[in-house]
């Protein structure tokens, strides 16, 4: 199978850090990954999320600060609720659990990133022949 | 008029200062004797926030940077310091260098203990490479030929012969003969002496050649292709000698057609006639003077100039040559006056020499059958040689070889004073030559008949030094002795042959009957005439003098026929330091030479063969790894050669700087305590800033507020877009074909030109970049890069590279007066770290993905609005509040700066943002600053921070650079458990600092309200912790006000709004709609 086509939010601050933290260190994950840097997670609104789902996304993973570390200090929060109220509507509409999450990425943690998002697009095998 | 403060330190107090000061308004030179900026440990600060800080001190507008640099006289006066700061070279060009790296991967030296090469990136600011040279090796700065000695020593102990060979023939064109006969000052200066002994220099040097030799086919690799004749001018030389042949060769290679002249039969000069085979065979010399007449050198032998030659020094002139250069040597021995010196048997030592290398190079039966004739008795012949100095023992030991058994060498003063290399004397010794000190010849004895039967002696002693600095030897009297005999060799020294070019050659000689030539021009007094080597000085010239001299002299003739001044040529030289770099106890372990390889002595003594023979690679890199690495960097120069953007710049000089300030900051031990400077624990960001507001005191009324220059509006709302791909030299260009991805730009709507750049970040790229923009009229531009994003801030992620670009291409807010106002929108792309690098497996993949992520930018950049935000009132007032012992610190410190500072002890009932200022109302009074500290003292912090209303907008210190900022902008907290003074102090650096901040910034990033569509429903003002939007108005039309002064950008009311009332500031929805559809379309 072709690799799910997956859209990676970063948040402009520590997820982004470790995306290019990732690339420094040639932490590779699949090309069909494209990642789309807001400022802060807090900015998504579920509308945007599903957008991705309908433009064609198999995935859509967000990336931000770890509790504590968010730079704006509460879009982490935000973005978790916000998350949760997506997810319920994907569900919905017939998407599973494991196309849609959240995650936290330490500041500069470029290993940890490109693992967690090769462990998401891993999850996915199996999605488009749903 | 006071230049604002200095700052001696670039750790996080220098730094916390630097901003403190800089943002309200005063201009501060910081000054950091490392090559980075905030690299002392210690410090507690993240270092992801560390590197953001950093970036902004570094390109903040109010603030010079000084790296590698230290104060070096500092002096108050009327309240002034005056100050000289010294610059040291990095040797990196910071506009440059892109901090790829390349050049740390192929730098030679590694020190034990040091961790990185000569050359590294290190952590901390400007995030460019940098160079350990703390001078000039000594071996390479005693080296005439200008060689870099001790970066072919590196190169070679990492078995990488070819790129030392290269770097050897950049200075000379005989490394082969060097390699042998050199008397190698490099390693008389070689600090590896005081460990045990020198490195083998010139063994190396001789092993690189003969290796160069054995890997190319017959010396192929040696000839470079003609050069000569792109020049119409020629140049004649006369004297096909190691300087003449010199000039020749660098001539050649700046084009012009060059005739060397030659009065002997074979080429080499001295070299040739006066160096024994054994230490140089004649195939060495015939090779590398092969290799420059390939380059288009015509050589004619047995052609003399001189009025008894075939041509005159005129004639050259009228044969076309446009400057002759003089390299004839000092083939005339000189004599030593003591009765008896012209009966038969007494013969000149290069007489002895010349005859024998002639025999063994000419065939014809007169010059075979000469030595012969110089030796009275053949085998048996007692032969006496006078001198001391390396023809001494080279004519000795040619008597060895052709059998004479009893040589002995009479010398006038003690071995220490000889002037042979130590290794010369020690192979005469062992080859059975007799050396005597001290003894001084009288008289010659013998008649005409019978030629020299001996000759007379006196002892010596050594007395006071002479001009030369030996000691002058002094006869014993009475100690008079003879000598039996049959031979005496001179070898006390020769001189020009100058009679040759007859009375009428009109040049001055000196007393010392050599040329008189200029010091930095060589040229003689005849213009257009030149002199190089023997002819010229009276010193003794060494063959790599006479190169040195050659290389300096070709390139006062090319100046001088290119019609240049060549008196500036002497005086561009800098003073070079000679590094003497401290070295610790484990790089001072001894380890002994490597000896050379030498022949048998029965084969030595049987004929002419070479004595010495080549060290294995093995030995030549062992040898080359004893090497200290003085400078430590080697100067190899294989940095320069691998950066392509030439950022490497090795030939950079300290700078001095005559400054003047009004208020001094310096960390502990940056600067000794002087009056009036103002030390700070290098550590502390609290002190910083508490520093901070002292030098605000002492530079009362030098602060001007900033205004920051609107950028003009985006070239209307017509998106012509231009896209610029960067290649990152091959960084990106290695893995995503730029080019394809530059061409599939082209054809996208909008796009209405597409370029590649190599290095965006350089400022050649910003000037092709403008000038696209102005050809094509472009209004917006998207660049695929390093760079992230176009906006005013400093991310986690930032990099020394991306700020100077975006420097270079004017995204910054411009200070009034200052830098480019083009108003262009950006939209920056990473193609590389997100594309190149991370996908480096799978070049395809990459640029598939490079080209949807550029065409997701020119989505975005299509929709782009220029921001429209109003100006903000600067005006500067604060107030202070709380019961704390901190505040009346604080409240003091503001007013000594004329800032409207108020105090009010109780805790007003009720803290809110409005129209640019904070409200804060209290018993009737009301108040409204633009900044406000709170100071409460113990227990009061609750109900203070409750002022402010629910828990979301109650401001919160942050602790990371000394807990004075809280997460509401211009609101700053003195916690109670700090020192009071030093809180409260610094909380007013701080205040003073955000009062200055320019307040008409681009506004990208702040979320703007749609008053049409909000329905004043409070969700932003309740999600937002900064407290940036407000309702404002009254019903029916109340809506909600962002301040963009607050506004820190992340767009989480946007995405809260109901009504889809608010817009975020970086990427709206419909960029980001636009967005998705470019990477999953």
């Amino acid at each position: 199978m072709k690799d799910p086509k997956v859209i990676v939010f970063t948040c402009n601050w520590n997820a982004y850090s470790g995306l290019e933290t990732a690339g420094v260190a040639g932490e590779s994950y699949p090309p069909s990954v494209h990642p789309i840097k807001v400022m802060c997670l807090g900015r998504l609104h579920p509308g945007l999320i599903l957008q991705a789902f309908e433009k064609g996304a198999d995935g859509v993973l967000l990336l931000g600060c770890p509790p504590g570390e968010c730079h704006y200090e509460f879009g982490n929060q935000r973005a978790e609720e916000v998350v949760r109220e997506a997810q319920a509507m994907v569900r919905l509409l017939g998407y599973g659990e494991e196309q849609l999450k959240l995650e936290w990425v330490a500041a500069g943690e470029g290993q940890a990133l490109a693992g967690t998002v090769r462990a998401f697009v891993a999850g996915l095998n199996g999605v488009r022949e749903r | 008029m006071s230049k604002g403060a200095l700052i001696v330190g670039g750790s996080v107090a220098g730094l916390q200062a630097a901003q403190d000061l800089a943002d309200s308004g005063i201009q501060v030179h910081l000054v950091e004797p490392s090559p980075f900026l905030g690299r002392d440990g210690g410090t507690t600060v993240p270092a992801h926030l560390l590197n953001a800080r950093l970036l902004e001190v570094a390109k903040h507008p109010q603030v010079t940077t000084w790296t590698n640099a230290e104060v070096v006289r500092i002096h108050r006066e009327a309240g002034r310091f005056q100050v000289e700061v010294r610059q040291h070279p990095r040797y990196i060009d910071l506009d440059k260098c892109t901090a790829c790296g390349d050049c740390v991967e192929v730098c030679p030296v590694h020190l034990p203990g040091l961790g990185h090469p000569a050359i590294y990136l290190g952590a901390g600011q400007p995030g460019c490479a940098a160079i350990d040279k703390q001078g000039a090796p000594p071996c390479s700065h005693a080296c005439p030929g200008g060689i870099h000695v001790q970066g072919y020593v590196a190169l070679v102990a990492e078995n990488r012969f070819q790129e030392a060979i290269d770097l050897i023939r950049e200075a000379i064109p005989f490394p082969g003969i060097c390699g042998r006969i050199c008397t190698h000052p490099c390693e008389i200066n070689c600090r590896r002496a005081e460990v045990d002994s020198p490195v083998a220099i010139r063994s190396l040097k001789r092993f690189l050649s003969d290796w160069e030799l054995e890997s190319h086919d017959a010396g192929q690799g040696l000839a470079g292709p003609p050069t000569a004749g792109s020049k119409s001018q020629r140049v004649a030389i006369v004297g096909a000698g190691p300087g003449g042949m010199t000039v020749a060769h660098r001539l050649a290679q700046r084009g012009y057609p060059v005739t060397v002249f030659e009065k002997l039969p074979v080429v080499g000069g001295m070299m040739a006639v006066g160096i024994p085979q054994y230490r140089l065979p004649r195939e060495v010399i015939a090779q590398e003077y092969a290799a420059i007449q390939a380059r288009g050198v015509d050589l004619k032998l047995n052609t003399a100039i001189g009025p008894d030659g075939n041509h005159t020094l005129d004639d050259l002139f009228d044969m076309g040559y446009g400057a002759v250069c003089l390299a004839v040597g000092a083939h005339r021995s000189r004599e030593l006056r003591i009765p008896g010196e012209q009966l038969p048997g007494v013969v000149h030592g290069i007489d002895l020499l010349r005859s024998i290398s002639l025999s063994q190079q000419l065939a014809t039966s007169r010059h075979r059958r000469e030595p012969e004739t110089m030796l009275p008795r053949g085998a048996g012949t007692r032969a006496v040689v006078l001198g001391g100095g390396n023809t001494a023992m080279d004519v000795s030991r040619s008597l060895r070889r052709l059998g004479v058994e009893d040589v002995r060498i009479l010398y006038r003063r003690t071995r220490q004073e000889m002037p042979a290399t130590e290794e010369e004397i020690e192979d005469a010794e062992q080859e059975g030559v007799q050396i005597e000190y001290l003894v001084s010849p009288v008289r010659v004895l013998g008649d005409e008949e019978t030629g020299v039967t001996g000759l007379e002696c006196l002892r010596m002693e050594l007395g006071e030094p002479d001009q030369s600095g030996r000691r002058r030897p002094v006869p014993l009297p009475g100690s008079e002795f003879r000598v039996d005999l049959d031979l005496v060799v001179l070898a006390i020294g020769q001189a020009p042959d100058l009679g040759c070019l007859g009375p009428e050659h009109g040049l001055s000689i000196t007393r010392a009957e050599r040329l008189q030539v200029d010091g930095g021009t060589f040229m003689t007094s005849r213009p257009g005439i030149f002199a190089v080597g023997d002819a010229v000085t009276s010193d003794k010239m060494a063959v790599i003098e006479a190169i040195g001299m050659g290389n300096q002299a070709a390139a006062a003739i090319d100046a001088y026929l290119q019609g240049q001044a060549t008196d500036s040529l002497s005086s561009s030289e800098a003073e070079v330091q000679v590094s003497r770099r401290e070295m610790s106890e484990a790089e001072l372990a001894p380890k002994p030479r490597i000896p050379a390889p030498v022949i048998a002595m029965d084969q030595r003594l049987g004929s002419f063969a070479e004595v010495e023979e080549r060290y294995s690679a093995e030995q030549a890199v062992a040898e080359a790894q004893r090497c200290l690495a003085c400078g430590p960097c080697s100067e190899c120069l294989a940095c320069e050669r691998v950066c392509e953007p030439r950022a490497v710049v090795h030939n950079q000089q300290a700078t001095r700087h005559s400054l003047e300030f009004g208020a001094v900051i310096a960390t502990n031990g940056a600067l000794a305590a002087g009056d009036g400077i103002h030390l700070v624990p290098p550590e502390d960001p609290l002190a910083g800033s508490a520093a901070a507001v002292k030098a605000m005191f002492d530079l009362f009324g030098e602060r001007h507020t900033l205004s920051a220059v609107q950028a003009l509006p985006g070239g209307g709302d017509q998106a012509r877009i231009g896209v610029f791909v960067c290649q990152c030299g091959e960084e990106i260009a290695r893995i995503v074909d730029t080019e394809a991805v530059r061409r599939r730009a082209a054809d996208w709507p909008g796009v209405a030109h597409s370029q590649v750049l190599r290095f965006s970040c350089s400022p050649e790229a910003a000037a092709e970049i403008e000038a696209a923009a102005g050809r094509h009229d472009l209004s917006r531009i998207v660049l695929a890069a390093c760079s992230c994003c176009s906006i005013d801030q400093v991310c986690y992620s930032c990099t020394y590279q991306r700020v100077r670009c975006k420097e270079n291409l004017g995204v910054f807010p411009q200070l009034a007066g200052g830098g480019r106002e083009n108003g262009r929108l950006f939209e920056f792309v990473n193609i590389r770290e997100q594309c190149a690098w991370v996908h480096r497996d799978d070049p395809a993949a990459a640029t598939a993905k490079a080209t949807a992520l550029i065409a997701a930018a020119v989505a975005k950049a299509r929709l782009t609005r220029p921001p429209v935000q109003p100006a903000q009132p600067g005006e500067r007032s604060a107030l202070v509040l709380g019961s704390g012992q901190a505040a009346a610190a604080c409240h003091q410190a503001l007013e000594r700066q004329g800032i409207a500072a108020h105090r009010l002890q109780e805790t007003p009932s009720r803290i809110e943002r409005a129209d640019g200022h904070y409200s804060v109302a209290h018993n009737g009074h009301h108040w409204r600053p633009a900044t406000v500290i709170l100071a409460p003292g113990p227990g009061e912090t609750e109900t203070l921070v409750a002022a402010f209303g629910d828990n979301g907008h109650r401001p919160r210190p942050q602790p990371a650079w000394g807990g004075l900022d809280t997460q509401r902008p211009g609101v700053f907290c003195c916690d109670p458990a700090l020192d009071p003074e030093l809180a409260g102090q610094a909380a007013a650096a701080r205040a003073a600092a955000w009062l200055g901040r320019p307040r008409t910034a681009d506004g990208s990033i702040a979320a703007v309200v749609d008053a049409a569509r909000c329905r004043a429903c409070n969700t932003c003002v309740e999600i937002c912790d900064f407290g940036a939007p407000r309702l404002v108005g009254a019903e029916p039309d109340r809506a909600s006000w962002i301040d963009p002064a607050i506004c820190a950008g992340c767009g989480t009311c946007a995405a809260h709004c109901p009504s889809g009332a608010i817009t975020a500031g970086y990427s709206t929805d419909l960029q980001l709609e636009a967005m998705l559809d470019s990477v999953l379309g």
